[in-house]
């Protein structure tokens, strides 16, 4: 246990890979992860060859800024693209074109059950080529660079690791709603970075450490999860010795569950950023942003939220409902479907949920109603022949009769199950106990 | 006309003229330069490679515009499949996959390339003595450079060895070697022409374009490449004019103002250029002295953009994807690299780049001003004469000193043509007159420029 | 205004930056040839900018950008992208040294 307490002081660092057709600044294809062979889908702009020029994708613009009113963003009417200058080898030009002083969007917001956290800005930039390390030489595919990114940065308004994870299920959420990102972790759709300090509970609200440290390569919410956790064990643990965290990049080592030193980060690196002379600035109208702001679909919180009233379901059944878009569109649909034919839709849901009814997303919704009004027949009653069944199964079963005559009336269960295997029929148990009752009484 | 003369040294507008009327072929035009470029190439160092192709290609090429015409091409252009090498070792084996977009077009209209010319390396340079493969020499003098960074394109249609050639521009590099070299040098206006394809030096101001013998000549080629380009953002979306359609027009009334006409050190230069610029008061335009923005800023903003810009786009050269490693930069590659590094990094980039870039604005609010009472303004191109070999290595500087008279309308953006206007009968160097308009209005530059050529002695081609 | 300080320590900083390799007896000359650029450079200090911002593009173009489309007739094949590489390995380039295996 750590000897003072500590408050975390986190903000998150997330990009997403825009599913557009094609590269961000040239016309390539924008498909690194199904290309069957690497260098496949490369040219002269994306290889950063001598001469070449990029070109912005118009719809990645678009999406960037759909992405920043979804959260709630302010936009910069006047916008523009950056070089960000430094030398590695996933890096064709000796720089990315990414934005510095003046993204597309800034200040917003998204809320978590733990509160809000703030977001500082939403910008728009190229990745990077994929590198194969091996022990003594490192290959280049190149079929990633120029990928389209969205970079999310929050403030540091991240409380505990949950609502770091809470919040990153969110985002992804409301990417995936857009329809503008995949965010498939295993693909490198989205990746996550977390900047991690403590300070006391005692330190003014505004004090920021003078440290921090950057946890990369973090490739699921779970990791992050861990990773968060262990990292602020780590650091309360330096601090209650009286030393101070080095500032650094580390990584996460998930078999160990534990963080570890990548790169030392005291000598803040001089990017050295102007704006790019090849490509002209953006500005939009408000009208503009108007008509962006009209495309944005239903977003999860208020889908859940209007089905929850819409369908009187509990709200904690609609946000788990809405969890996947496509699934949620579906069960939509069966709740109009059953809502016109006055069947309880609740139900038919609550069927799906728990798996009594097989479906799949792509079957007919209303070919699923049927298959749950089949298998939840009521059928016809015929009392007549209920009441011969029942009394044969009190003649082939006088020994029972016998004891439940005697007292023994726990026996009555045993009768309504043997009379149930013999009407071998949907019946109401209760009408079946009723006429035996009335039976053993005679 | 010499009865030596042979079909090489024919302007490129005599030469169409001469397939079209059949009284040349296109067979006997590529003998006559073959063995021109056979005797003088190498002497000269005009061209790093050649384009075996070039007389098969020319052949087929009869039934277009430029109908097979061999046009040389700065080396720092990306031609499919031939050498481009920026005159740098970084690039001594590089062969482009792809092809810039004013060669395609060029090739296109039937204008065929001969080879790539030699160049100060990336573009570096207003001599071509900092090319990694030697300087070129200036054929009407050959103790003398042809200047730069253009100069292998310059001494290539002064030597007779292309009917046309193209160029770049980052700020002198097209007009200044056309002066060094007495021919005519045309830079169109910034973003008038694609620069997909083309090396990048200073991405803010480079300017292709065209060295010729003729302002016609430059005219025929560039109206087979200027316009818009998908593939270059910052290249004018809208369609560009026919240039050739500038040219034989009145200029009675055309305001010209004459500027940097009292710069110490210029004083012959400008003489000389006050008196030749009579003619065109002749012809009806109306020339006076005109007060611009002391011209020595533009060399700190022109030093600055350049290398900051430089630094970034010389980044992409590291050995892996093509080339050779950044050890093979030359040394005024990586004193240009480095500095402008320097001018970019933390601590600095406010004081050096920032400032640089507003005092660019000063010159084109300048010019703004100036352009409101002319329609053209006129210098010398070039402070004196073509320098002897040898003279680029006194300063680090050099370039910019020798580019400081063309530096400001480089680097606002705007159109330029240099045509010659003094002969020196014992050195045979040349003085040349830089004329500039407004952005967008070649076609000012153009018709006083051609009025100026047609109506005086000093073009070696219409003068023979 | 003082004139810039422009030592090797400075210079070999920068050459860093720049991915630049350079000798000890490159970099005293670096230095002298750094100082001569930036005396002329320095010039410009004594411009009044007063009124003025920046200007980084001349031409006044605002939004140029391209479709979303993929055209196959601007892309390479993987020979061509590969055709300049000093090293190249199953259709990837190949760098021969060890790279920190941090990023992704």
């Amino acid at each position: 246990m750590p000897k003072n307490n500590y408050q975390l002081v986190c903000g998150l660092e997330i990009h997403a890979e825009l599913k557009t057709d094609s590269k961000m600044f040239c016309a390539c294809k924008n498909d690194p992860f199904g290309a069957q062979q690497p260098n496949i889908y490369t040219c002269p702009v994306c290889l950063g060859m001598p001469g070449a020029l990029p070109l912005a994708n118009r719809k990645a613009i678009d999406w960037t800024i759909k992405i920043g009113l979804a959260l709630n963003c302010q936009i910069n009417l006047f916008s523009k693209f950056d070089r960000k200058n430094y030398f590695y080898p996933d890096l064709p030009k000796g720089y990315q074109i990414s934005q510095y002083d003046i993204p597309f969007c800034h200040d917003g917001f998204l809320d978590t059950s733990q509160g809000r956290v703030r977001i500082h800005r939403v910008h728009l930039e190229e990745d990077t080529a994929k590198l194969i390390h091996h022990n003594h030489y490192t290959l280049i595919d190149f079929n990633r660079s120029g990928v389209p990114l969205v970079e999310i940065v929050t403030e540091t308004d991240i409380k505990n690791a949950k609502q770091a994870k809470e919040f990153g299920q969110k985002l992804r959420q409301i990417l995936r709603y857009l329809e503008v990102a995949d965010c498939d972790m295993e693909k490198g759709g989205m990746r996550l970075e977390a900047n991690i300090s403590l300070k006391k509970e005692s330190d003014a609200a505004d004090y920021l450490p003078d440290y921090k440290v950057e946890c990369k390569n973090i490739n699921s919410f779970r990791f992050m999860e861990m990773a968060i956790n262990y990292e602020m064990q780590r650091q309360a643990q330096l601090l209650d010795n009286g030393q101070v965290p080095i500032q650094e990049t580390r990584g996460f080592n998930a078999a160990t569950a534990q963080t570890f030193s990548q790169r030392s980060k005291e000598a803040a690196e001089d990017y050295r950023y102007f704006p790019d002379p090849d490509l002209p600035p953006i500005e939009f109208s408000p009208e503009d942003i108007e008509q962006i702001r009209q495309s944005i679909p239903e977003l999860p919180e208020q889908y859940a939220a209007r089905l929850s009233h819409q369908y009187q379901l509990s709200l904690a059944l609609t946000e788990r409902l809405v969890k996947n878009k496509q699934r949620a569109k579906f069960f939509e649909q069966i709740l109009i479907l059953a809502k016109e034919a006055k069947i309880d839709g609740k139900k038919i849901v609550n069927a799906l949920l728990n798996k009594k009814i097989d479906y799949q997303l792509t079957d007919e919704p209303k070919d699923v109603i049927n298959k749950y009004q089949q298998a939840n027949k009521v059928e016809a009653i015929d009392q007549a022949l209920i009441e011969k069944q029942i009394q044969a199964v009190l003649q082939e079963n006088s020994a029972a009769v016998k004891k439940y005559q005697a007292g023994k009336t726990e026996v009555l269960a045993f009768l309504i199950g043997q009379s149930m295997r013999k009407i071998a029929k949907k019946v109401d148990a209760n009408l079946v106990k009723n006429i035996l009752l009335d039976q053993l009484k005679n | 006309m010499d009865n030596k003369m042979t079909f090489n040294q024919l302007t490129l507008k005599e030469a169409l003229d001469g397939l079209a009327d059949a009284s040349l072929t296109i067979e006997e035009l590529y003998r006559d330069l073959n063995l021109a470029i056979k005797e003088k190439n190498q002497f000269y160092n005009i061209y790093l490679n050649l384009n075996d192709q070039a007389e098969q290609q020319a052949v087929l090429a009869q039934d277009t515009q430029l109908k097979g015409l061999p046009i040389a091409v700065k080396d720092n252009f990306c031609t499919k499949n031939l050498p481009t090498t920026a005159s740098s070792r970084i690039l001594e084996n590089f062969i482009p996959q792809y092809e810039s977009t004013v060669t395609d077009r060029l090739q296109k209209a039937g204008g065929v390339i001969i080879g790539k010319t030699n160049l100060d390396a990336w573009a570096h340079g207003s001599s071509t003595e900092t090319s990694d493969f030697g300087p070129t020499l200036n054929p009407r003098n050959p103790q003398h450079l042809p200047g730069g960074s253009s100069g292998g394109s310059a001494a290539a249609v002064a030597a007779d060895l292309c009917l046309a050639a193209i160029g770049s521009e980052t700020a002198g590099s097209i007009r200044q070697p056309a002066a060094w070299c007495g021919t005519v040098g045309l830079k169109p206006s910034y973003g008038r022409v694609s620069r997909f394809g083309v090396i990048a030096m200073a991405s803010s101001t480079d300017s292709p374009g065209v060295i010729a013998k003729t302002v016609e000549d430059t005219c025929l080629v560039l109206d087979t490449f200027a316009g818009p380009d998908p593939r270059d953002a910052t290249c004018k979306p809208e369609v560009a004019p026919k240039f050739t359609s500038f040219l034989d027009q009145d200029i009675k009334g055309l305001k010209i103002g004459m500027i940097y006409h009292d710069l110490k050190g210029l004083e012959e230069t400008n003489e000389k250029l006050a008196q030749e610029l009579a003619i065109l008061s002749q012809l009806g335009a109306r020339v006076e002295k005109a007060e611009a923005l002391d011209p020595h800023y533009a060399i700190g903003v022109y030093t600055v953009v350049q290398r900051a810009e430089v630094s970034s786009n010389l980044a992409r050269f590291d050995g892996v994807r093509y080339g050779k490693d950044r050890s093979f930069f030359g040394d005024e590659a990586k004193r240009r690299i480095m500095l402008g590094t320097f001018t970019l990094s933390k601590g600095y980039s406010e004081q050096y780049y920032n400032l640089a870039q507003k005092v660019r604005t000063l010159y084109l609010n300048d010019f703004a001003k100036l352009f409101k009472k002319y329609d053209v303004l006129v210098s010398p191109s070039s402070p004196g004469f073509a320098k002897k070999l040898g003279a680029s290595a006194s300063s680090p500087m050099f370039g910019e000193l020798e580019d400081m008279l063309l530096e400001a309308s480089s680097v606002s953006g705007l159109p330029g043509i240099n045509v010659p206007y003094y002969q020196n009968p014992d050195s045979q160097l040349f003085l040349g007159a830089n004329f500039i308009a407004p952005m967008w209005r070649e076609d000012l530059v153009i018709k006083v420029a051609d009025a100026f050529e047609k109506n005086s002695k000093w073009n070696t081609w219409r003068n023979r | 205004m003082s004139k810039q300080n422009i030592d090797q320590k400075l210079v070999k900083h920068v050459a860093e930056l720049a991915h630049i390799p350079i000798s000890d007896a490159e970099s005293q000359q670096l230095a002298k040839d750094f100082s001569q650029t930036l005396s002329v450079v320095d010039q410009l200090k004594s411009a009044d900018v007063s009124q003025v911002s920046t200007t980084h593009q001349v031409t006044g173009l605002k939004n140029i950008t391209r479709e979303d489309k993929v055209v196959e007739g601007w892309s390479f094949t993987q020979a061509e992208a590969l055709a300049n590489a000093p090293h190249v390995q199953d259709g990837f380039f190949l760098v021969p040294q060890v790279l920190n295996a941090e990023d992704n």
